[in-house]
């Protein structure tokens, strides 16, 4: 045995090696330096888009063994469902449901931003998906990432990488998808409306308001409990006033843990094999699809009011029921304030937002409903 | 699966989708009908609570509450209490000692604020009634928005 022999079997044993076996791997780990790229410098959802990336990056350096080991076991809390219930209990504790309280009618908006999702479940089964496939494809256009993941992790393992990165990077890029939509559905003077301020909302109704909410929708589709239900719990523990320290670990130390592992095990399930295939180019493209189609109905639903109110409700904010909080909802105080400089429509927007949340869980329970038996 | 079947599968999920939205929003109606009913019997319960023994304490509590930061005018003000409708006598006398000074109209203003929810001032300007309100709130670290003032008097 001489030095060449054993630097030959260390290189031939490296992860070196094993990139010149299958390049596809050298792509994913481009892909992965992309996507820490966007979320590092362009600050696209850095809290999930990192941890994501780092996943894609550690399951696609050949030889490492540890999508067997500690991925293998982080991954189950995205298979068993348990990590996207545990963000919607952070994101629960989080949101301040006051403007949806205060003008219930904003839950309509919500509902019509939905649409995207029936959309792409459509044009995704036109393009040869298998139905279940074609539901969690869809329930990208309800622009809510945990949902997403929950869905595609019951319907769709072997797409959910696809799925979870799309949803987080159009959540990232509403700010740019969302206002050519909104100046072309919507006239100038339907942007120009500036909205009476909301009525104070009490105690009592906030915390009457998660349990009420809880009850009457997981009754009537139970497959939506984890996400309601941890969502209405979260914001059950912030509300009473009496659990702020539970409130508190929900918010922070719990969310922040779970991102991370979510974060870590999405990533990972994008190995070169399955992820880099046609489909996934086409999944993401739907994505987009989704959205838009998402964003439309949303502010179609918004023209209906304004009609029907007289002109007292500002159509942008319909935008803001896809339900990425508050990213959206920012969007519409933006374009509203481009409109005229005296409107201030971000807690309005909040209203739809925050009812986005609620009915892109109930569309996704709806798929799981039918799909998932 | 065929696409008609997809298209009934889509349309009975817009379908659900709002149809449990407007369900919620009926909910929503039915709380806030149910919460303000609650309210307003509490509230109502409240004026007409007889004034008991601990209601001067209570008064002095907060007037003890003083200390460096309280002005002269503020000084003056030492008084914060839930009037109570049928007892005349404590309400009704600086009424008819200082008529003029009273901001509300009528001849029982106590009454009148006791059930239309408006704070009633004596002989104290809105910008003292005002300190005196950020003062108490932090006193007793009660948030504003859930700390009712009924009337603030100034009994000197």
């Amino acid at each position: 045995m001489n030095i060449l022999d054993i630097l030959g079997k260390i290189f031939s044993e490296s992860g070196f090696a094993g990139l010149l076996e299958d390049p596809r791997y050298l792509v994913m780990i481009i892909v992965a330096f992309v996507l820490l790229y966007l979320g590092i410098h362009k600050k696209y959802e850095p809290l999930l888009m990192v941890p994501i990336a780092f996943g894609v990056l550690l399951a696609n350096l050949p030889r490492t063994g540890i999508t067997d080991g500690l991925i293998h076991y982080l991954s189950l809390g995205v298979e068993f469902g348990i990590y996207p219930s545990l963000v919607f209990l952070g994101t629960g504790a989080m949101t301040d449901f006051g403007p949806l309280i205060a003008n219930p009618s904003s839950l309509l908006m919500g509902a019509g931003a939905q649409f995207g999702i029936f959309t792409a479940f459509l044009m995704a089964l036109l393009l040869g998906f298998e139905p279940k496939v074609a539901a969690a494809i869809g329930v990208i256009g309800g622009a809510d990432g945990p949902t997403a993941i929950l869905t595609a992790s019951k319907l769709a393992m072997d797409y959910l990488p696809a799925i979870a990165i799309a949803a987080y990077s159009y959540m990232a890029l509403i700010p740019m998808i969302q206002p050519p939509l909104m100046r072309m559905v919507t006239t100038e003077t339907e942007r120009k409306t500036v909205m009476k301020q909301a009525r104070k909302v009490s105690k009592k109704e906030r915390i009457i308001f998660p349990i009420a909410v809880t009850t009457f929708v997981v009754l009537l589709i139970p497959d939506t409990a984890p996400l309601v239900g941890m969502l209405m719990m979260g914001n059950l523990l912030k509300e009473t006033g009496l659990t702020d320290r539970l409130s508190d670990t929900a918010q922070n130390a719990l969310t922040n843990m779970v991102i991370i592992f979510l974060g870590i095990s999405v990533g990972a399930k994008a190995i070169a094999p399955t992820f880099l295939t046609f489909r996934t180019i086409e999944i993401i493209i739907l994505g987009l699809i989704a959205f838009c189609f998402s964003t439309i109905g949303g502010l179609l639903i918004g023209k209906i009011m304004y009609k029907v109110t007289g002109g007292k409700v500002n159509p942008l904010i319909g935008s803001a029921g896809v339900s990425a909080v508050p990213m959206a909802a920012r969007v519409s105080q933006i374009e509203g304030q481009k409109a005229n400089p005296s409107n201030y429509l971000l807690m309005h927007a909040m209203g739809p937002n925050v009812a986005g949340v609620i009915g892109s869980a109930v569309a996704a329970g709806f798929m799981l409903k039918i799909f998932g038996g | 699966m065929p696409f008609t079947d997809a298209l009934i599968i889509a349309i009975s999920g817009v379908s659900v989708v709002f149809m449990m939205l407007c369900i919620l929003w009926l909910a929503m109606i039915l709380i806030d009908k149910f919460v303000s009913f609650i309210e307003s019997v509490e509230r109502v319960s409240e004026t007409n609570q007889p004034v008991t023994e601990s209601e001067p304490a209570k008064q002095f509590a907060f007037g003890a509450m003083r200390d460096e930061t309280w002005d002269r005018p503020i000084q003056k003000v030492i008084g914060i209490f839930t009037p109570k409708p049928d007892d005349t006598s404590a309400a009704k006398k600086p009424a008819e000692t200082k008529p003029a000074a009273e901001k509300t109209a009528g001849s029982e203003p106590v009454q009148q604020a006791a059930y239309g929810g408006e704070l009633l001032l004596f002989d104290v300007d809105e910008k003292t009634a005002a300190c005196l309100m950020a003062i108490v709130c932090e006193q007793t670290k009660i948030p504003l928005n859930e700390l009712v003032f009924k009337s603030i008097r100034a009994l000197d």
